[in-house]
């Protein structure tokens, strides 16, 4: 009787210990202000980049100095730059993890028994999400105050910003003939100067093509292009000089302030407004 | 045994009919649906804006380049194989095409294209040589039609290789998506720039291969019998090589790598024809404007989400006649 | 009125002299046979008097060195059947024949009625007139002879070389074919035969060239030439030559003893 007692113990602790080290362990909680924050995603890096302290900052993605595709590229001079290994991960021993997500990253993925610290940010299409991921971030890295102050900056500088697009119809218009469509940041950019985007003109989805005999068709009023495709470097970018498309007036943008949300959103819509005056000055 | 064999100008003339028709049907068709009321008034000066861009930046550009290149690629093919006295040589096949495209990306991702536009054919002409040169070195006089197209696939695979590392090593995050449309072919979004560049080198090229007739018609009966009847056999190949990588190199600058049109062209016109090498090769390169034409026309009618690639269209039509080769006698061509 | 001479002649392959200090003279109206055991240089003499391989010494037709001579212009003195029955594209008989008048025709021209008339010449002397519309790569190894032969008439040239026009030939066709380039000779052709037949070539040559390892062993009429001795040095075989009749025969009894 007495070894049957025991024999159920011993196999009752021994099943309640199996289930102890099958469990996820919980997640450490990042110190009030982080000093080793890693950033996974270009996106995050931006925000990192606009609200933390050099000295906090461990390290950021590969295209973070490149001026082309990262606003705050001149602030991350000088930073180490990871790339999507876990080993690096692992040599830093980061207190702060932030992504786009955070939680599905390949890297990260190949350390399941570690347990860092996690900021997931959602992908921002609209201002109100820029502002979201900028309070979220804010927190997260210790300054709360700073997200709130850099929220208010920003809508001081949109906040004067003429509409010179009067309704007129723009197209966004991508290397190899790629459209934007509606939902997505650019959208809200040519909304908010007062243009209407060709892409839900047409009813075309977040992304399409569209060759250029439609282009010509539809005339829009403007087309916006990036300043990276200003030079013919390939067949993608040489069909966006073609002589067809002479006749529309151009808005060029850095893919920096675009494709992310983030504080260059205001530079973004600020340059877009002034453009849009320039054209309409030489044009009258 | 009797063989139906047109009179050769009723055959030419019957050729060009065909091209006509390809060329106006590809002015009259695109992404954009433009009524054939529309399109005479913007040819004859009188149409609204958008059909006259469209038909004279757009279509007209594009048409005029698919009579050239399918001209160029079509000739090549028959001149080819007259002078390396078989049928299954063509430009795509013996890598030239490939090797053309590499000088083009080797010109336009380095940025070299932009010192000066002649540098984009140069560079595609000098790759055209380089892999003309070398196959006739590993393969010039190999009697088995299997030796020159081992040759050929050596020499082709060699320069999509080196396309595709030139592409990795560019500093062009886009690589993968410019690999393919230089490899299998395009006459989407041309330009007149893009005529200007090609159609001097592809009438130079043509001028020195259609020079050839004579020769090729001497080789019928060997080296040795074309020379001592009276053929210069080091100027023919002179003007071979040098013709076909200036016009092939030329039009691959402009469209990519197309292949197979020199292939299939020579084989459906050869019946028609006496079968000499010298009469295949006028048909032959009016025939490869009315193919490429007809082909580029049907990658615009075919509705496919992606632009269907014009060397994928022709693929499909080559293999078909490769796969024909393959298991008919030698005897039947 | 056509010579060709050659002045010690010599041709070297890689890195073998396959052809050496040959010298001989060639007129009209005769029908020489080049004869000698394989690899002797029998073809590559052939062709060195045609230009096609580099050669030491001089080629001259007509007292002009060939290798300085146009190729055009040496193409309409001498006619050249080569070796094998060589032939690329299923053209038809008459298109082929009509090959034979390349040299003559002037860059951008086309054929002319001169032309027709010199190919229908060549194709009656040839006897392939009822052939004219067949195929040239379906015929016969006999018919096929007679047309590349008829080819080379076209040419219309005051000389004519042969290189093995009777390989892979039957008798009767053997014969054809000597027939008619006896008949070029005698017509007052320059007339020169590569021949593996020493039977054949004593019977229809008038003059033979012995040639072993590249040089001339023997120059004369077939019945001087072909002696026993000869053949024994040459050949290696043991022959009894009848010297009796219009030409010598040749019997080979067996290899040379020993």
């Amino acid at each position: 009787m007495r070894r049957l007692g025991l024999a159920a113990a011993a196999a009752l602790l021994g099943a309640a210990g199996l289930l102890w080290a099958a469990s996820p362990a919980p997640r450490a909680k990042a110190p009030r202000v982080p000093q080793r924050i890693v950033s996974i995603n270009l996106c995050a890096d931006q925000l990192v980049l606009a609200l933390a302290d050099k000295g906090q900052i461990a390290g950021l993605t590969k295209n973070a100095t490149d001026a082309e595709m990262s606003g705050e590229a001149a602030k991350a001079q000088g930073i180490p730059q990871l790339s999507n290994s876990a080993e690096q991960i692992l040599a830093i021993e980061p207190d702060l993890i932030v992504g786009m997500p955070a939680s599905r990253s390949a890297a990260l993925s190949a350390l399941p028994e570690q347990t860092y610290p996690l900021l997931d940010l959602d992908t921002a299409n609209t201002l109100g999400g820029i502002y979201a991921s900028i309070r979220q971030t804010a927190v997260a890295i210790g300054h709360p105050e700073r997200g709130d102050a850099l929220v208010a900056r920003m809508e001081g500088e949109l906040a004067g910003l003429p509409k010179p697009g009067r309704g007129r119809v723009a197209a966004y218009y991508q290397r190899r003939g790629y459209m934007t469509g509606t939902g997505t940041l650019i959208d809200e950019l040519m909304m908010r100067v007062g243009l209407v985007n060709l892409a839900g003109k047409l009813g075309k989805p977040p992304l399409s093509q569209l060759s250029i005999e439609e282009m010509v068709a539809a005339q829009p009023d403007y087309l916006i292009v990036e300043s990276a495709t200003d030079k013919v470097t390939d067949q993608g970018s040489e069909m966006l000089h073609h002589p067809a498309l002479k006749d529309i007036p151009r808005i060029s943008m850095p893919q920096a302030w675009t494709v992310c949300g983030s504080p260059a959103y205001t530079q973004a819509a600020r340059s877009m407004a002034a453009q849009i005056v320039r054209l309409d000055g030489g044009r009258s | 045994m009797n063989r139906f064999a047109p009179p050769r100008w009723s055959l030419i003339a019957a050729l060009a009919a065909l091209a006509l028709v390809a060329a106006v049907a590809s002015l009259l068709f695109g992404a954009v649906d433009l009524s054939v009321a529309r399109l005479f008034a913007a040819a004859t000066g009188s149409g609204d804006k958008v059909a006259s861009i469209i038909l004279f930046d757009l279509r007209l550009p594009r048409t005029v380049l698919a009579l050239a290149v399918g001209a160029m690629l079509g000739l090549a093919g028959a001149a080819l194989q007259g002078y390396l006295r078989n049928p299954l040589a063509e430009p795509s096949v013996l890598g030239t095409s490939n090797a053309a495209a590499l000088g083009g990306v080797a010109a336009i991702y380095f940025g070299l294209a932009e010192i000066h536009p002649i540098i984009l054919p140069l560079l595609a002409t000098g790759g055209a040589l380089v892999s003309l040169a070398l196959l006739f070195v590993l393969a010039g006089k190999a009697e088995s039609p299997l030796t020159l197209i081992l040759a050929g696939i050596a020499v082709g695979t060699l320069a999509v290789a080196g396309t595709s590392l030139a592409l990795n090593l560019s500093p062009n995050p886009f690589a993968a998506m410019e690999i393919m449309t230089w490899l299998l072919g395009s006459l989407e979004n041309r330009s007149f720039d893009h005529v200007w560049i090609a159609l001097p080198c592809i009438a130079i090229g043509a001028a020195m291969l259609l020079w050839n007739g004579r020769a090729l018609d001497a080789l019928t009966l060997g080296e040795d019998a074309a020379q001592a009847l009276g053929t210069d056999l080091q100027k023919t190949r002179l003007r071979l090589l040098i013709g076909t990588a200036i016009g092939v190199g030329g039009a691959v600058a402009v469209t990519g790598a197309i292949g197979f049109v020199g292939l299939i062209v020579p084989h459906l016109i050869r019946p028609l024809t006496d079968r000499s090498p010298s009469a295949i090769l006028l048909p032959s390169a009016i025939g490869g404007a009315a193919l490429l034409t007809l082909a580029d026309l049907g990658v615009r009618i075919i509705p496919t989400t992606n632009e269907l690639k014009l060397g994928v269209v022709t693929a499909f039509l080559g293999v078909p006649v490769f796969l024909v080769h393959l298991m008919r006698e030698r005897r039947l061509w | 009125m056509v010579t060709i001479t050659l002045k010690d002649v010599g041709v070297t392959l890689g890195r073998r002299a396959v052809v050496h200090g040959v010298s001989a003279a060639f007129g009209v109206g005769t029908l020489t046979g080049i004869v000698g055991p394989n690899g002797a240089g029998k073809s590559t003499l052939a062709r060195a008097m045609l230009a096609l391989v580099p050669a030491s010494g001089t080629v001259e037709v007509d007292g002009a060195d060939v290798a300085a001579m146009p190729r055009a212009d040496l193409a309409r003195r001498v006619a050249y059947v080569p070796q094998g029955q060589t032939l690329h594209w299923p053209l038809t008989v008459e298109r082929l024949v009509g090959l034979g008048r390349l040299p003559h025709l002037a860059p951008m021209s086309r054929i002319a009625d001169a032309d027709n008339a010199a190919i229908e010449r060549a194709m009656a002397r040839a006897d392939v007139l009822d052939l004219r519309d067949r195929i040239a790569t379906e015929l016969s190894g006999g018919e096929r002879a007679r047309v590349l032969f008829a080819r080379a008439l076209a040419v219309e040239a005051p000389a004519l070389i042969a290189d093995e026009p009777l390989a892979s030939l039957d008798p009767r066709h053997q014969i054809d074919v000597m027939d008619m380039l006896h008949t070029e000779a005698t017509g007052g052709g320059l007339v020169i035969a590569v021949l593996h037949d020493l039977t054949l070539a004593a019977r229809y040559c008038d003059r033979l060239l012995l040639i072993d390892s590249g040089r001339i062993v023997a120059d004369g009429a077939p019945a001087e030439v072909l002696t026993a001795a000869r053949l024994r040095a040459v050949y290696g075989i043991d022959a009894a030559v009848e010297t009796g009749g219009e030409w010598p025969t040749i019997t080979v009894l067996g290899r040379a003893g020993g």
